[in-house]
């Protein structure tokens, strides 16, 4: 019952209505915020609900898109009053280190790699799975022929090294908790701050203890003497990735209560997990947002949402 | 002998001995120099005619090279027509022209039926050409009907169920109907390949055989005389179906393809989203042609839907096989005959405001 209680409530949550964002066609789309095409850009405005019942909704996303011969850039605006950069950072007591649990912000947008009738006419409803109990929701394709691509933006493990986590869905295997899986990637990518028997972090970036970020090349051993209690270590070591999980190029800056974030890929990149945009063809797409992950805190936007090109 | 003089020899040569084995230079020197009254020729209304026989040809040619592309699969069509409308060159154009080539059809089809009725042109002996005609205009319909579902997306699924559903509403055999359409309980696999069948071998094939009775019946009755008293002046005046007739035809061809190259251009030719059989929330619409009959359909709710659905269509094709056997004075100026002018007047009003209304 309360799995059937739950679906429903995510077939209204994933809604019905149809809403367009228009691509505009300009001369360059840099990948600059600023840029004056964005002016005359088309919004699109989505409200954002939580895909738990009794759950307060999220913020309004507001969503912009252009394309040139070579690329596809989205901004994407949103209010969230805190700026979370430290993802379950790593804090030092004065005899041992403590793990918070705190979490990061971050955008989701899926687009389905080929077409794909069940998630045009339903949104990302069609991906969202219920466990048998109804307590917990997952995304994950039903079938093996099809696939989706997920853009993972994340404040803490990708926005500072410019680019988006990109991921895709499949099927969920037996031992996943999701159907959610990452890009081949060459090189590269966020990893573990960790130290061999897991009780803290391996490295502090060279910049000192006050830096939110390590990355990759700039990290240096801990010198616990050198350490004052509440001093905290950011728990992933960051780098773009080479390869498909870092083709999306991404800057989101944190401003007054607010993050704006623009994302830029090829049209095509040509690797089997990412989506092509073939200017004129429109695409569905969902998207959701986290303030400060976790899944409480995953609100998405209710309606169908549809790339159009102008 | 001059070299031009030679090959002009070996072509009469060639061309003796084509006669002589099939006769068919004679048959179309015949055809080509059929003498066309200069009223006729001079009104550009009985371009109507020639026109939709090239749409015809324009569907027939763009058809081809879609098949060529096409995978009749209910799996498979989508990506395929999707394949041809982003993929292949120029592909967006030829489904563009085939697209709205079909609109074309129905336009150009209606509005030629309109002249010829409002010209009395089905009065005896042309009654077999007037229903002649009425089939080919059914065929144009059937054609739409059976060709939107073939993309096997949103719209083309559900108007196809919707239309399938419409007609097991006929009394008694209404769902023998929807069965034989579908291929079986569900639209699937089956009608898609029904429909296909149906849309690039039946239909053209008695869209053929029907034009060419269409044409030998005008050729042996010829045009109508004129109702004018100014054609009236020139009703002994002829010329030849070539060049003239023929390049009258082809000009206004060649405008009409290039207006149906800019929609291509401009607005391309639509693709919903693949259909979805588990969609809850898609508003099925026909095509604009099939609007007024899906807005008729409104004002007939529940097992009132028949009348809309059925017994009214039905009773205006009843009336249009009836038309030349009914009205069989010698009157044909449509000003003298309110009756029959009134009634077409007012039924093609109520299509285009019911068209209007459900747009």
């Amino acid at each position: 019952m309360k799995k059937i209680v739950l679906l429903m409530f995510l077939l209204i949550v994933f809604g019905q209505a149809q809403n367009t964002l228009t691509v505009v066609s300009v001369d360059e789309a840099t990948l600059d915020a600023s840029a004056a095409f964005w002016t005359d850009a088309p919004k699109l405005e989505q409200a954002t609900k939580s895909v738990f019942p009794d759950t307060p909704g999220g913020p309004v996303i507001t969503l912009q898109a252009a394309y040139d011969d070579e690329f596809i850039v989205f901004r994407a605006e949103w209010e969230d009053a805190t700026e979370t950069l430290l993802k379950e950072a790593w804090t030092w007591d004065g005899s041992a280190w403590t793990q918070s649990e705190e979490d990061e912000d971050r955008l989701m947008i899926t687009f389905p790699i080929g077409n794909n009738a069940a998630f045009a006419s339903k949104g990302c409803g069609a991906a969202c799975h219920v466990s048998e109990d109804g307590t917990s929701a997952w995304m994950a394709a039903d079938s093996e022929d099809l696939i989706y691509d997920n853009w993972h933006w994340k404040s803490a493990r990708t926005n500072a090294v410019g680019y988006v986590d990109d991921q895709w869905w499949g099927v969920k295997g037996d031992d996943e908790e999701t159907g959610r899986k990452n890009d081949a990637k060459d090189s590269g990518g966020y990893a573990d701050n960790l130290t061999e028997d897991g009780s803290g972090p391996a490295f502090m970036s060279s910049e000192g203890t006050s830096a939110n970020f390590i990355f990759k090349g700039k990290e240096i051993p801990i010198d616990t003497a050198a350490l004052k209690v509440g001093d905290r270590i950011p728990r992933f070591v960051i780098e773009r990735p080479v390869g498909s999980r870092g083709d999306v190029e991404a800057i989101g800056t944190w401003q007054d209560g607010k993050w704006v974030l623009v994302m830029r890929r090829p049209l095509t990149t040509g690797y089997d997990d990412d989506v092509e945009f073939i200017p004129n063809k429109p695409l569905p797409f969902g998207m959701s947002v986290l303030d400060n992950g976790g899944d409480a805190n995953h609100k998405v936007t209710a309606d169908k949402l549809v790339l159009d090109w102008k | 002998m001059p070299e031009s003089a030679q090959s002009k020899t070996k072509v009469s040569r060639l061309s003796t001995w084509l006669e002589d084995r099939t006769g068919l230079v004679s048959s179309v020197r015949g055809f080509l120099n059929y003498p066309v009254p200069v009223y006729v020729h001079k009104n550009l209304l009985y371009t109507l005619g020639g026109l939709t026989a090239i749409t015809f040809i324009l569907q027939i040619v763009t058809g081809v090279l879609l098949v060529y592309y096409y995978d009749p699969s209910s799996t498979e069509a989508y990506n395929s027509v999707d394949y041809i409308t982003y993929q292949v060159p120029l592909g967006w154009l030829v489904r563009g022209v085939h697209h709205y080539g079909s609109s074309a059809m129905v336009i150009l089809a209606a509005l030629h039926m309109l002249r010829t009725y409002f010209m009395s042109t089905y009065k005896k002996p042309r009654e077999l050409n007037w229903l002649t005609g009425v089939f080919l205009l059914l065929l144009v319909f059937a054609f739409g009907f059976t060709g939107y579902l073939l993309p096997w997306d949103q719209k083309g699924y559900w108007a196809t169920k919707v239309g399938t559903e419409i007609a097991a509403s006929v009394p008694f055999i209404g769902p023998q109907i929807m069965q034989l359409m579908r291929g079986g309980a569900e639209l699937g696999q089956a009608t898609l390949t029904r429909f296909y069948a149906s849309h690039v071998m039946l239909l053209p094939a008695l869209m053929i055989v029907f034009i060419l009775a269409h044409i030998l019946q005008l050729r042996r009755h010829g045009n109508a005389p004129p109702i004018t008293e100014g054609a009236k002046k020139n009703a002994n005046k002829f010329v030849p179906f070539f060049p003239h007739w023929v390049v009258t035809d082809t000009f206004f061809g060649l405008a009409l393809l290039a207006l149906l190259v800019y929609l291509s251009w401009t607005r391309g030719a639509p693709l919903e989203f693949p259909a979805d059989p588990t969609s809850s929330d898609y508003v099925p619409r026909p095509e604009w042609y099939f609007l007024f009959l899906f807005q008729a359909l409104k004002y007939f709710p529940g097992p009132l839907e028949p009348i809309a659905s059925v017994f009214i269509p039905l009773l205006i094709f009843a009336a249009m096989i009836a038309l030349p056997f009914l009205d069989r004075s010698e009157e044909r100026r449509p000003w003298k005959k309110p009756i029959t002018s009134g009634i077409a007047i007012v039924l093609t009003g109520i299509i285009i405001l019911l068209t209007i209304l459900a747009w």
